[in-house]
């Protein structure tokens, strides 16, 4: 996580942020001429202020913590102590979470257990930031376990997230429990890279291939983030990027950004297409969380509007990549969530 | 050279994107908290709650009973749901009231006990924190013994990938109640246009409530997603090619119900 979310929020990609845990060095940019930097900077500082402008952060509501008066006082040994107490049925998740499982959902292709989760009462709901994610298996009663494929949450949800598991052949009546194998530890970064050396689109549409200076990313122990080659033509440049390294369980989610510029410094920004794109968000209440991967694959096109818009051509050309990145690694932990008598079971088909 | 707008609009871009990043990322709170746990002696939790208590737990919230009151043949319930969530990761619209989608549980029908008999209610919609029943000359406040909440419901999240056959009137049931039909694939010269239907159930407790179901296509080739009415969304994909199958990405926070009943706490009520 990173030490100051509002600093990495407001700060430019042209800065060298520091690393955790160390690996390779960013490539520092070089100064550049034109004078457009300033506008740069400016302008994503405006974006970020902008996009918060709109939207927040939920937050739990602030309440004072209450004190405890208790008879007596005795201190229990639980895979995970709770900091305080949790209302009855709920499983302590670290020192500052319960959860509880309130519905299953079988479907014929997924199943889906959702949970509630408080904080203990000696904390304000502020005070806790939640479930960060982890890696789960269904316990079937015939002793198979199930590996979990991913999450959800939302914060138009608070307090609750599911864990969608694949379909197998069994029913919410086999399932006995879902234990929690890993939890997630999610931090971000930005990075950037030069294109190695300049190059040229021609205009008669011929793909050419670019390379980035630097192609991996140390993100974190076992965890390296490659990217390809730029493939670009006149109209569209593309790219992807893997997470590689013996760290099978770790993802990323990658927001890149790939600025062109020409001999006079004149910067061409590209507009940015991912594999999961966020434009459905302006038409609902809030952004789901989304899911860490293993791989993802990146379109550029002009910034320019029309149909007919390109990247220059036939000029020689330098480019620039940036992307925020943010990734989740998984620390082994042992937690068995039951499922109890009261939990909501839907079947279909 | 030119304008620096080039630079500007990137920029806005850029720094949008990095904000979305950032604050998905819910900051962890340092905090110091003593891992213990208390009980009393009889091995009962006792001790604190979180907002007050007279509070009632009912999910990831607490529901606190604040007045009751008789008029002619009416009584009114008024109460308050707040959150024992922890913090919220990810981003929500606010409302022009500044609000946000509020605490992810909703009472909805309720039991007045009294020693002579049951009084059935249920409230308006989600937003209303009040409930009305109806009572005869008997009724008095005196008379109560018991608060029963009978069915509430918590908004759960659901966020999945779904393949479905690019067959207009293919139907996908994703939830009780709650579809997604292929309306009509319309190949264009440049673009894949994708008619959905999103039906869910009409529920008057939930009439307050926006769309719950959000869909958009997996994969950079999606271009945009519009609201269609009266339920509904328009996804389009660059070029003609139709794949098969679509692969879609699925989110919705819907209201989930569960007919458990829960005895309240009265004890701020001053029943008497």
């Amino acid at each position: 996580m990173a030490d100051d979310p509002l600093r990495d929020l407001l700060s430019s990609p042209l800065e060298t942020t520091p690393r955790r845990g160390g690996g390779e060095q960013h490539q520092p940019r070089p100064p550049r001429g034109g004078g457009q930097g300033p506008w740069l900077v400016a302008s994503i500082i405006v974006g970020a202020l902008a996009f918060l402008g709109g939207y927040v952060v939920v937050g739990g509501e602030e309440a004072p913590p209450t004190t405890t008066a208790a008879s007596t006082t005795t201190t229990t040994t639980m895979v995970a102590p709770p900091v305080g107490l949790l209302p009855d049925g709920y499983t302590a998740l670290g020192d500052r979470l319960g959860v509880k499982v309130e519905r299953i959902l079988v479907r014929t292709d997924a199943v889906f257990v959702s949970l509630s989760s408080v904080v203990p009462n000696t904390l304000a709901p502020a005070e806790s930031s939640g479930f960060q994610g982890g890696l789960w298996t269904l316990v079937l009663a015939d002793g198979r376990q199930i590996g979990s494929v991913q999450e959800s949450s939302d914060a138009s949800a608070p307090g609750f997230f599911s864990v969608q598991f694949p379909p197998d052949g069994y029913s919410a009546a086999d399932i006995t429990g879902i234990a929690l194998q890993a939890v997630a530890q999610r931090s971000a970064e930005d990075i950037s890279a030069e294109i190695e050396a300049p190059f040229t689109i021609p205009a008669d549409g011929t793909p050419i291939t670019a390379t980035l200076a630097q192609s991996t990313f140390f993100l974190d122990a076992g965890v390296n983030l490659v990217f390809s080659d730029v493939t670009l033509t006149a109209s569209r440049a593309e790219m992807s990027w893997t997470v590689e390294g013996p760290d099978e369980d770790a993802g990323a989610i990658v927001y890149p950004y790939l600025e062109l510029e020409m001999e006079d410094g004149t910067i061409e920004a590209a507009q940015v297409r991912t594999d999961d794109p966020t434009f459905g968000f302006f038409f609902a209440q809030s952004v789901s969380t989304r899911p860490t991967v293993r791989a993802g694959s990146i379109l550029y096109d002009p910034i320019d509007p029309g149909p007919t818009a390109t990247f220059p051509t036939d000029v020689p050309l330098r480019a620039r990549f940036f992307a925020s990145v943010s990734w989740a690694v998984y620390s082994p932990d042992k937690v068995m969530i039951p499922i109890g008598e009261d939990v909501v079971v839907t079947e279909l088909g | 050279m030119r304008v620096p707008i080039t630079a500007a609009l990137p920029g806005l871009v850029l720094g949008a994107g990095l904000a979305l990043a950032g604050v998905t990322l819910a900051p962890d709170t340092a905090a110091t908290i003593d891992s213990t746990t208390t009980v009393a002696a009889s091995g009962e939790r006792v001790g604190p709650t979180w907002h007050d208590e007279h509070e009632t737990v009912v999910g990831s919230s607490v529901i606190v009973l604040e007045s009751l009151t008789v008029d002619d043949a009416e009584a009114l319930l008024v109460y308050e749901v707040l959150t024992i969530a922890p913090r919220a990761g990810g981003i929500v619209i606010l409302d022009e009231t500044g609000a946000g989608p509020g605490v992810g549980v909703t009472p909805e029908t309720w039991v007045i006990e009294t020693a002579d008999g049951e009084y059935e209610a249920s409230g308006r919609n989600t937003d209303v924190h009040e409930v009305r029943f109806e009572v005869d000359d008997q009724f008095a406040l005196s008379d109560v013994t018991g608060i029963r909440l009978t069915r509430y419901r918590m908004r759960m999240p659901y966020s999945y990938t779904v393949e479905v056959p690019p067959e207009t009137g293919h139907v996908i049931t994703i939830d009780d109640g709650y579809t997604i039909s292929v309306d009509s694939v319309i190949p264009q010269t440049t673009s894949l246009v994708l008619h959905l239907g999103l039906e869910h159930p009409h529920d008057l407790f939930l009439s307050s409530d926006p769309d719950p179901v959000r869909v958009t296509g997996v994969g950079p080739e999606w271009l945009s997603a519009t609201p269609r009415l009266p339920s509904g969304v328009a996804l389009t994909r660059e070029g003609p090619d139709v794949p098969d199958p679509l692969l879609l990405r699925v989110s919705s926070t819907y209201w989930i119900t569960l007919d458990r009943p829960i005895d309240m706490n009265i004890g701020g009520l001053g029943l008497g």
